[in-house]
């Protein structure tokens, strides 16, 4: 016998739990071993301390709760409406209204319809997509002021390279831009960049 | 005859304590079984109920109370499980055994509630604190004695619930193997691998309490 097998039966025979033919077993090798001989020692050490809790607790209030439970059961025989017998019950169970359920389902459904109109091509008929910088091109320059330079007035001009993207066939396509205002419509933008 | 009224089965007959044996010859019980007195209950006779509760009061609170400390809550707890039991009658297989169910529904009730206290505790701002009592300087300080059963007590909060509930009736509330399987609804194997399993974690448990102990008293 192992000596896990052992311990799992020493276990059992601090409370006399073991099988005749167990016990014999058991008998057997712990002639044999003195590890387990030791183990089951400290076994029966601690089904000592479990043996005096036994003894310790006792019930201290020797007043029967018979009539507490009387009284209740009288109590709600009163409380609950008499149903004759031979009367189907036809009464449908209570039903509480879950609004957490509802909100939860709701969330739920505008989270999905979210993500679905986020995952949508822009347009159906282009599968547009961004290409690398090698494919930007040059539309201009913009003036751009010189920080070194320290006066008022000292600009130099700068590319401005704008991302292109194509269809399917790889045709360039044209990034529909919002409308600008013209600049006479706007002088306060004017303003901001006389330098 | 007394002894084996107050068994839990009416022909396994296992000898119990003797003041199991006092409180049957002070309720002057005649020799009815579970059985009838169920099938009577049943029919809407509930002094056939009330020699139920008498029969098995005291072992249901001395099983609730190995679970809980609180006697006033004990209390409340067998009284439900009673009048759970007398609601669930109709339920009630009558070819088994009344025992076994009714300390089944005493079980479930208490691991119910003390799950609904540690349930309300994680999640509540305050709890109860119980009654505030001024220190009696007559006495000394009831920390120092802490006692065995107090430990004990502790040491098994720690052993996991399915051997905890196995360990406690069989080797504090002394029922047999066949009975623990059948409040438990497990195989009898189960219960003798459980018990196994139980017993190491209580000594291993207890093992570390004592070095805790010694390594606290070097300390000191």
């Amino acid at each position: 016998m192992k000596c896990s097998d052992a311990r799992h039966l020493i276990h059992l025979a601090a409370g006399d739990d073991n099988l005749p033919d167990e016990e014999q077993a058991l008998a057997e090798h712990l002639h044999s071993c003195a590890d387990c001989r030791s183990y089951s020692a400290g076994m029966t050490d601690a089904m000592q301390v479990l043996q005096k809790f036994r003894h310790d607790t006792t019930v201290v209030d020797e007043v029967s709760i018979w009539p507490d439970v009387e009284r209740r059961i009288r109590e709600r025989r009163t409380a609950r409406p008499a149903v004759p017998a031979e009367a189907p019950d036809r009464r449908q169970p209570k039903r509480q209204f879950h609004g957490g359920v509802v909100a939860l389902c709701a969330c739920s459904l505008v989270l999905a319809f979210i993500t679905i109109v986020q995952s949508l091509p822009v347009n159906d008929a282009m599968n547009v997509q961004m290409l690398s910088p090698d494919f930007r091109v040059n539309v201009g320059t913009v003036p751009r002021l010189q920080p070194g330079a320290g006066q008022a007035g000292s600009v130099s001009s700068a590319p401005v390279f704008v991302p292109v993207m194509t269809d399917s066939a790889g045709r360039p396509v044209m990034i529909p831009q919002p409308l600008q205002q013209s600049p006479s419509a706007r002088p306060a933008d004017r303003q901001t960049h006389s330098f | 005859m007394a002894t084996r009224l107050l068994n839990m089965t009416d022909s396994n007959v296992e000898s119990r304590s003797e003041d199991e044996e006092h409180d049957a010859c002070e309720s002057g019980f005649s020799a009815v079984s579970d059985a009838r007195l169920v099938d009577e209950a049943r029919r809407g006779n509930t002094d056939s109920f009330g020699q139920l509760v008498l029969r098995y009061e005291r072992r249901v609170l001395r099983v609730i109370r190995r679970f809980m400390p609180d006697d006033q809550m004990a209390q409340d707890l067998a009284q439900e499980a009673f009048l759970r039991a007398f609601d669930r009658l109709e339920q009630f297989d009558p070819s088994r055994r009344f025992g076994p169910w009714l300390f089944r529904i005493a079980v479930n009730l208490t691991y119910d509630h003390l799950r609904r206290v540690r349930r309300r505790g994680r999640w509540a701002l305050f709890s109860e604190a119980g009654y505030e009592r001024p220190p009696d300087p007559a006495t000394d300080d009831p920390r120092q004695h802490l006692d065995t059963s107090q430990e004990v007590r502790m040491v098994l909060a720690d052993v996991p619930e399915a051997y905890r509930t196995v360990l406690i009736l069989r080797d504090l509330e002394g029922f047999s193997t066949s009975e623990v399987a059948a409040v438990t609804e497990r195989s009898e194997a189960t219960i003798r691998w459980r018990l196994a399993e139980a017993r190491r974690m209580f000594r291993e448990a207890w093992e570390r309490r004592d070095r805790a102990m010694e390594e606290r008293q070097k300390r000191e």
